[in-house]
């Protein structure tokens, strides 16, 4: 009887926001003719419901939104600082691999002038068949 | 009380200026948002101090996570999500340092102590009884009922089940009024 009595509490709450089934509304609806109770708990749920969305709005103190502010331009330059230094550390990175493909470049050339003065050992720490096997390449 | 006074052009620009660090435009999102924050952070947490904590913590981690929000959801939506996470974080940290029962027995504390007129208003009742629902119905009458999202809505936010969020409405509701009925001095 508890078990009945609380899924018939569960379907009157349940019918305040959506609509139910045609079988649990006329359920709902014979008992609520013939229980004073659940007439009762019906209005003192529909007052609950008013009571809760007329809750005065809610705000925080005057100065909220300048306190939000002062933080905002803290965290701004924070992440300007950080910005600028990720930005610096690239751009540095970028420069050195260009000058070191740059050097490497130059030596081969140097290397091909100079008919194989240096070799290919000393500038690219590699054997001379891997180097030749390098120039054989379709694209040299 | 679900949206703010911004409409869906203006909230696009604005945001494109916040992003590109204008102070006057993130100001205005501040503004336009605040109450909308209020309701969810002190729906959840009640008026206590750290309510006004958590609410600065919204916008600066809307802030940061700026470049990440690409204008999908609106605004108001997207705040509400981050103060619900955070407000749930902070129930979650007073909950460890087990001040949750401290603070529920000093509301009731306090409304036993304040005037009888005092005590019979139900306002201030229903916010009191709030503060001891479960967080995770304690959210959804929240969003339904204090920020006036219809129950489509709040499953979004809380991307939710549309049938989990109605069923836990009704549980809410359910509770909710078990809770208030002692404190109005009646019979459950």
């Amino acid at each position: 009887m508890i078990i009945k009595k609380k899924s018939l509490r569960y379907l009157l709450y349940r019918s305040f926001e959506e609509k139910l089934k045609p079988k649990e509304e006329a359920r709902l609806n014979r008992i609520l003719e013939n229980s004073l109770d659940l007439k009762k708990e019906k209005e003192a749920v529909r007052q609950m419901r008013q009571m809760l969305s007329d809750i005065p709005e809610f705000d925080f103190s005057p100065d909220f939104g300048e306190r939000v502010m002062r933080r905002w331009r803290e965290e701004a330059s924070r992440e300007g600082r950080a910005r600028s230094f990720d930005e610096y550390l690239s751009s540095f990175f970028l420069k050195l691999a260009y000058i070191g493909t740059a050097v490497a470049l130059l030596l081969v050339i140097i290397n091909f002038i100079l008919g194989d003065v240096l070799s290919s050992e000393e500038i690219l720490f590699a054997s001379d068949s891997v180097y030749e096997t390098l120039l054989n390449l379709p694209f040299f | 009380m679900t949206g703010s006074t911004l409409d869906l052009e203006r909230e696009k620009e604005l945001l494109q200026r916040a992003r590109d660090g204008d102070e006057e435009a993130f100001r205005e999102i501040v503004s336009s948002h605040q109450r909308q924050v209020a309701a969810t952070v002190m729906g959840m947490l009640g008026n206590c101090p750290e309510a006004e904590d958590v609410g600065q913590e919204v916008f600066i981690q809307f802030f940061r996570s700026l470049h990440r929000f690409r204008g999908e959801a609106r605004i108001a939506t997207y705040l509400t999500r981050i103060a619900l996470n955070l407000a749930v974080n902070e129930l979650r940290r007073r909950k460890k340092e087990k001040q949750m029962l401290a603070a529920g027995a000093e509301g009731l504390f306090m409304s036993s102590t304040t005037s009888l007129e005092e005590k019979k208003d139900s306002r201030r009742l229903l916010q009191q009884a709030l503060q001891q629902l479960d967080s995770r119905f304690r959210e959804v009458i929240v969003l339904r009922f204090l920020n006036g999202y219809s129950s489509e809505e709040t499953a979004r936010i809380l991307k939710l089940p549309l049938g989990t969020v109605l069923s836990r409405l009704a549980r809410a509701q359910m509770k909710l009024r078990e809770i208030l009925l002692p404190l109005m001095g009646k019979e459950p």
